[in-house]
């Protein structure tokens, strides 16, 4: 049993950083639903953004040291998650069948006019068309929109300048309504 | 609007609150990832030990012979890479 239930989050990282297992658990049971779910909205596959959170709150735990503990712990470990994330990714197998997903579903809307009408008035898929956006703009659009990150948080866990968080958010929220047929 | 079905969305497909599988699992992990660190610190100790005492005895280096005593140190170099290698891994 944790030891340290009603801490604030700084004060369980310095605990953490001291040594402490049980200040680290409770930490990774505070957090671990929110990462997951910003990892399963980047990957659209939960199996894969369990594995990499897992991988996420791993390297958290080597790396507790370079926490600062004056700040919130939020962006830097969701900061961790993103980049696991890019470098899984950026291996280029998942984004080619996601994208020829993408293009399969695209022609298959445009060459049944039937089905394209009948998107219009029903309702969209929202993770498809999330899943379509860029991975900077997908994860700046989920912290800030989604788990409710303050720009400058997305900022930092993006390792990004804010004016290009803004802007992703922006673009992000345009390309969304334009796939769902609903005003920005 | 595009924010409300995305905070909809965002809280529909968030996993467990409290999902001890998961946890326990981190757990884990940080255990194996602990005992791996044991050893490969323990295998890189040795890896600079063992060149060390060579060094600092010159006649235990003599009694190997040069070739043997290279062919031992490369073999300990090459033995305590892989082990490293294979516990950081």
């Amino acid at each position: 049993m944790p030891e340290h239930p009603g801490k604030a989050d700084r004060e369980l990282l310095l605990a953490a950083q001291a040594g402490s297992a049980d200040a680290f658990a409770l930490l990774v049971r505070r957090h671990q639903q929110a990462l997951r779910g910003f990892l399963r909205q980047l990957c659209g596959n939960a199996a894969e953004a369990d594995d990499l959170a897992q991988d996420t709150l791993l390297i958290a735990w080597q790396k507790l040291a370079r926490a600062d503990a004056g700040r919130s712990l939020r962006p830097w470990l969701f900061g961790i998650g993103y980049r696991r994330f890019l470098m899984r990714h950026r291996s280029g197998r998942r984004q080619q069948a996601r994208e020829r997903r993408h293009a399969e579903q695209q022609a298959i809307q445009q060459a049944d006019p039937v089905a394209a009408c009948g998107t219009a008035g029903v309702e969209l898929d929202l993770e498809r068309a999330l899943l379509a956006l860029p991975d900077a703009q997908r994860a700046a659009v989920v912290l800030c929109l989604g788990a409710g990150f303050t720009h400058e948080e997305a900022a930092a866990s993006l390792s990004a300048p804010l004016g290009s968080v803004k802007s992703w958010i922006q673009r992000g929220r345009e390309q969304l309504a334009a796939a769902l047929g609903e005003a920005s | 609007m595009i924010e409300r079905r995305l905070r909809e969305h965002w809280h529909r497909q968030l996993p467990p609150a409290r999902d001890q599988a998961f946890i326990e699992a981190i757990q884990q992990r940080m255990e194996l990832h602990r005992q791996r660190r044991m050893t490969a610190t323990a295998s890189f100790a040795t890896l600079l030990l063992v060149p060390l005492a060579l060094w600092t005895a010159p006649e235990l280096a003599r009694a190997l012979g040069h070739v043997s005593g290279l062919a031992l140190l490369l073999t300990v170099v090459s033995l305590g890479w892989l082990a490293w290698e294979s516990a950081s891994g």
